[in-house]
């Protein structure tokens, strides 16, 4: 198909056919930042495995249309599959990290059979109900998940039985900037392929969806089942690479969160995601160390200003200004 | 065999009868029209064939097997497919966008994960053929809501198109339309392919007239008469319902 099937063609910047070009970018920041902080690779991990996350959310909410407040919820259940896995059976990070992924979309699937009966206000108060009937069962069932204390003693084997999790974080960077690139790709293929095409319908008009004579009920169940696998890849990862699953994972709170990333981003393109991601914790890295006390007025006014100044993200800017630059230098180029 | 069969449908809410013992029938390659008076039922009808409405008593035939009971998708795939007298269209996407997705849909392939060399090309290729038939191939790649509103009605019809139907159902095709455009309309409607089976809901008697070999008149949710443009145009029946109060061609 030609480039007007998604906006997500590959055609870099510059206007050249480059395959994975957005892959290489991303792989590419990735290391320049493995390199230049070699520090902070603990906050550094995290911010991967919170951008794997908001992916997974821009998936179901900017690509489908479903508003939710819940999607933590896999992310938690994730990151306690990953590690009870550990724990329990093999500690082999990769099969972990598959149990997660197959965990989370389950119990996407199995919460989507009955909360994508409604949408709308009705789905987003369901879906905050949801989160936090799993919060409180993780917290009464402390026997297993460990409770208010979180599930810790999880220690992933050798990645590919090679490379052990070493102190300094550096393997679970590099594992966790992999798994990221890695989902980025796939995700976006998903997002060019019928597949996605149909979920932006469903976003648009789902009544016409119906018309047309297809079945939008089994169609959202199948992306938001989706998108609890790619958030239990990322629950995954955060217990692998701090050796804890806790409850901070499986709060309303922390989806609220992700949805402000990735409206910060841009919900519309998948790499809005990654943007917002970026941007937020960057900034809320860089306020809670100069003022630990009042860092949330800076990142409350960073999202007043992001809502009213740029509906469509910082992505959304960006493709403007490249838009308008675009149309000056053809302009100019036109005139003799 | 008839291709549809509306064999005494009716329909009340309460009290209030919105379609009353309704017959109709299209062979094969039907140019019918349904034309009454504002109120009269017309596109209660379009909604009680398209799977919609259910009606509260008789039945309706595709081909002879009975779709009464199937819903709007499952008659959009038996083959009843239909437009809308005001615009529903994917607004932020592109017309190529639209059709495809609705070309997906009548493939069974919207669920397809992975791009696919051969089955895109088949798609685009249905997707070139519906364009060029309605003349939006210079279209493909603008954004539907900068569309010019003849533009998107006929993007209308083509998505009705994409689904390959037997029984076309068009609801006002040239409302809103301003008169300069509608005889981009009116060519394309006269244009369908021969075989399908087509029932035409319009206000526009000019239209009406150039486009159907047969005209059911529809008033207060009953048939009043079906017949040849030249009979129904003769009848004192609908004389009386079109000019008898307000002396216009117009309802």
């Amino acid at each position: 198909m030609s480039e007007i099937v998604c906006d997500e063609a590959e055609r870099s910047p510059m206007g050249v056919q480059v395959p994975l070009w957005r892959e290489a970018v991303v792989l590419g920041l990735g290391l320049a930042a493995y390199y230049t902080f070699p520090d902070d690779l603990a906050f550094l991990t995290n911010v991967l495995v919170t951008a794997l996350f908001v992916l997974s959310l821009s998936l179901v909410l900017g690509q489908a249309g479903i508003a939710t407040l819940g999607h933590a919820a896999y992310f938690g259940i994730g990151g306690y599959a990953a590690g009870l896995f550990a724990i329990h059976t093999l500690s082999d990070p990769i099969a972990g990290l598959l149990v997660a992924g197959g965990a989370g979309g389950v119990a996407a699937l199995l919460s989507g059979l009955v909360l994508l009966r409604t949408h709308g206000l009705t789905f987003l108060m369901l879906s905050v109900a949801f989160v936090q009937i799993c919060h409180e069962v993780a917290n009464r069932a402390a026997r297993i998940t460990g409770g208010d204390d979180g599930l810790s003693g999880i220690v992933p084997g050798p990645l590919f039985g090679a490379f052990d999790f070493d102190l300094y974080g550096r393997t679970a960077y590099l594992y966790a900037l992999g798994v990221l690139v890695i989902s980025y790709l796939v995700l976006r293929k998903i997002c060019e392929a019928p597949f996605g095409l149909t979920c932006r319908g469903i976003r648009s008009d789902r009544l016409r969806i119906s018309a047309l004579g297809g079945n939008v009920y089994l169609h959202l169940l199948a992306v938001f089942s989706l998108g609890g696998v790619f958030a239990g890849f990322a629950g995954a990862l955060s217990a692998q690479s701090a050796g804890v699953a806790g409850l901070s994972g499986l709060s309303f709170a922390f989806s609220g969160n992700a949805l402000v990333m990735l409206v910060l981003g841009g919900v519309r393109k998948l790499h809005g995601a990654l943007v917002g991601t970026i941007v937020f914790m960057v900034i809320q890295h860089i306020a809670a160390t100069i003022n630990p006390y009042h860092w949330l007025f800076i990142i409350g006014a960073m999202l007043i200003g992001s809502v009213l100044v740029l509906p469509t993200g910082i992505v959304g800017l960006a493709d403007t200004i490249a838009i308008s630059v675009r149309r000056r230098v053809q302009r100019r180029g036109r005139e003799p | 065999m008839n291709r549809l069969a509306v064999n005494d449908v009716s329909l009340a809410f309460g009290g209030l009868v919105v379609a009353s013992h309704i017959d109709l029938a299209l062979e094969t390659g039907a140019r019918t029209a349904l034309i009454g008076p504002n109120g009269a039922g017309k596109t209660t009808l379009v909604n009680l064939i398209s799977g919609v409405l259910r009606p509260s008593s008789g039945s309706i035939e595709l081909d002879g097997r009975k779709v009464t009971g199937l819903s709007q998708a499952l008659r959009v795939k038996a083959g009843i497919a239909r437009t809308f007298q005001i615009n529903r269209l994917f607004k932020d996407m592109t017309v190529a966008e639209n059709l495809r997705i609705a070309l997906l849909q009548q493939a069974g392939d919207s669920a397809r994960l992975w791009r696919n060399r051969a089955a895109d090309a088949a798609i685009e290729r249905d997707e070139t053929e519906i364009l060029a038939m309605l003349g939006l191939r210079a279209q493909g790649g603008r954004l539907v809501r900068n569309l010019a509103y003849g533009e998107q009605r006929l993007l209308e019809i083509a998505l009705a198109l994409a689904l390959k139907p037997r029984v076309l159902l068009l609801d006002e095709p040239a409302a809103g339309v301003p008169k300069g455009e509608s005889g981009i309309i009116i060519d394309v409607i006269r244009q369908l392919p021969a075989e399908l089976a087509v029932l035409l809901i319009e206000h526009d008697m000019d239209l009406v007239f150039r486009f159907a070999r047969r005209i059911v008149v529809l008033a207060s949710g009953a048939v009043v008469t079906i017949g040849t443009p030249a009979e129904v145009a003769a009848d004192e029946r609908v004389k009386q319902l079109y000019f008898g109060r307000s002396g216009h061609g117009r309802s």
